[in-house]
């Protein structure tokens, strides 16, 4: 195992692919942050807004952690395929699990890596934004949250990188779970983020409006059982958590116990997978 | 190395259907069988990339379906189809990415390697710009790494051009001369396979047809003299009254088979009535001897 991680992590460090997709991060995040801080800055001058704090703009971005993980494992791993590769590990008599973990293990490095240039990226904007306003204990909380939401990402493209062979499937496969569960993350935090009334505005003909009495809206999940699985589903999935993070609402013990569930869940499911899996 | 009744099946499929074989120490054992005869699901299975369906292997003396069977693989390399090393890596980061699988210290047998193969002057050169023998090469110093006792190559001279298999053959031969290693080898130029093989096992239908030494191929593969005549009856009779074995191929052709003179057959042939156009020595070869066992059509 030990021959194998040091195999890999010379391998990252000489990839190509590695270091073109913490480049686009990075890129991706500059410009994000510093397109939100020149629209604060512009908000400001015309209507007096006050600027968002720094931590906003930073954090903008995390929701599409997981495209940029869909991207640099499958290729990342799929090269392993490509080339014939894997076979020299499975061949030098390495377990196939040791295999298998080594480039989770790697992977996720990879995957940290790529949220650290977001990061940094991010902070492109700190001109133009104002001071950092979470705590350090909530920055701390908030950064080993999206860490762990990371890493969950590249559990589940691991999972497919490994078991699709084909080096053109797997980042197919990969966008498309990444969009999923963005899709699935976002409605339902929108979905919950429902208020219960909502206040509608009556346009006469002569065109006064009269505000009317607030109104139940239909859209809202009362409290009960849908609720509940709801609220689960947002806080355990990785899009969820990430959409939260965005949000600034600061994740807690039970997100972290949920994605290191869902971490150590995709590996024993990849791993096993991979086990009796024909190799060409 | 030895299989037991080896089979392996996709779907209703055998692809190697109750194989057995044992591929000698120190052997060179030439595997020769057409397109999809199962030689490459044969090496598959014994490189542990596939899984037996029934029956099994032992390498060393490990069975496969032994826990050691991984230690025992550490004696082992292998090229299975297309060699097996990073396009995006020079060929001294290739071996030197083995050697961490491998857990060896990356010390000055890599540049010997690099030497044993031809490729010592490639640079900083990335595999990806390689010629196809290069990366032939590179593929059997990736396998080379770790000092094995047995060593699997699958068409190693696919794609070379006629330089490429010269040297590919001396590789081998030194391989086997010089550092005693048993070579399993597949390929499709039988001619090639003939000058290294010491053993030769011939595949069909993932079964194992026939498995034979070199020596015994040699003295099955008799010499014959193919001749052209006026009359082949007239002919058959002068060679029954000599005692010769012979087989009539066509209208006016003949091939006899053993040691006779050529003025004692036309002597014979004469007296029979029969007139001798011409004669000319064949001897068979591996290819021949394939044809003849596994009959025509297909590629071997």
């Amino acid at each position: 195992m030990r021959e194998l991680l040091s195999a890999m992590a010379l391998r990252l460090r000489r990839s190509g692919i590695f270091w073109a997709c913490c480049f686009a991060g990075l890129l991706i995040a500059a410009c994000a942050s510093l397109g939100n801080g020149f629209s604060d800055v512009h908000a400001q001058e015309m209507f007096n807004d006050p600027l968002r704090p720094l931590n906003v703009d930073l954090l903008e971005m995390t929701p599409f952690l997981g495209f940029l993980a869909a991207v640099a494992v499958p290729l990342f791993l799929g090269a392993e395929y490509g080339d014939g590769t894997i076979r020299n590990k499975v061949i030098a008599g390495h377990r196939r699990e040791h295999i298998y973990l080594a480039n989770l293990f790697v992977g996720t490095l990879a995957g940290w890596a790529l949220l650290l240039c977001a990061l940094v990226g991010g902070c492109a904007a700190a001109p133009l934004a104002a001071e950092w306003a979470l705590s350090l204990s909530d920055t701390l909380l908030t950064f080993l949250g999206l860490a762990l939401s990371t890493a969950v990402y590249v559990s589940l493209f691991t999972l497919v990188s490994m078991l699709l062979p084909r080096r053109a499937a797997a980042p197919v496969v990969s966008l498309l779970l990444a969009l999923g569960l963005l899709f699935a993350g976002s409605y339902l935090f929108n979905l919950l983020a429902e208020p219960e009334t909502v206040q509608f505005a009556v346009i006469t003909a002569d065109r006064f409006t009269i505000p009317a009495e607030p109104q139940p809206n239909p859209d809202y999940i009362p409290p009960g059982l849908t609720r509940r699985l709801m609220e689960f589903a947002v806080r355990v999935l990785p899009s969820g958590q990430a959409i939260r993070i965005n949000q600034e609402i600061v994740p807690t013990a039970f997100e972290f116990a949920a994605s290191a569930v869902l971490y150590v869940l995709t590996a024993v499911i990849g791993a096993a997978l991979f086990q009796n899996k024909d190799i060409n | 190395m030895e299989t037991n009744h080896l089979t392996k099946r996709y779907g209703r499929t055998a692809a190697v259907h109750d194989l057995t074989m044992a591929v000698p120490r120190g052997a060179v054992y030439g595997l020769v069988g057409r397109n999809g005869a199962g030689k490459t699901t044969l090496f598959r299975l014994l490189c542990g990339l596939q899984r037996p369906s029934d029956g099994g292997f032992s390498i060393c003396g490990v069975p496969h379906s032994d826990r050691s069977i991984s230690r025992a693989r550490r004696r082992m390399g292998a090229v299975v189809e297309m060699p097996s090393i990073y396009l995006d890596f020079s060929a001294r980061d290739n071996l030197r990415m083995q050697y961490r699988v491998l857990g060896l210290p990356e010390d000055g047998s890599i540049g010997e390697l690099l030497r044993l193969v031809g490729l010592s002057e490639t640079g900083e050169k990335r595999a990806r710009n390689f010629s196809l023998g290069m990366r032939q090469r590179l593929g059997i110093a990736v396998a080379l790494a770790g000092g094995p006792d047995l060593l699997l190559l699958d068409e190693p001279t696919n794609g070379l051009d006629p330089e490429g298999i010269i040297e590919m053959r001396e590789l081998i031969l030194k391989l086997n001369r010089e550092k005693g290693i048993t070579l399993l080898i597949s390929s499709h130029i039988l001619d090639e396979l003939a000058k290294v093989s010491t053993h030769y096992g011939f595949l069909e239908h993932g079964s194992l047809v026939r498995e034979m030494s070199a020596e015994t191929l040699r003295a099955a593969s008799s010499k014959r003299l193919a001749v052209t005549v006026s009359d082949t009856a007239a002919l058959a009779r002068a060679l029954d009254s000599l005692g010769v074995r012979y087989e009539i191929t066509g209208k006016n052709g003949a091939d006899i088979f053993g040691e006779i003179g050529l003025s004692r057959l036309a002597e014979a042939a004469k007296r029979e009535g029969a007139e001798i156009f011409s004669a000319e020595n064949r001897s068979e070869t591996l290819e021949g001897y394939f044809m003849d066992l596994l009959g025509g059509g297909g590629n071997a």
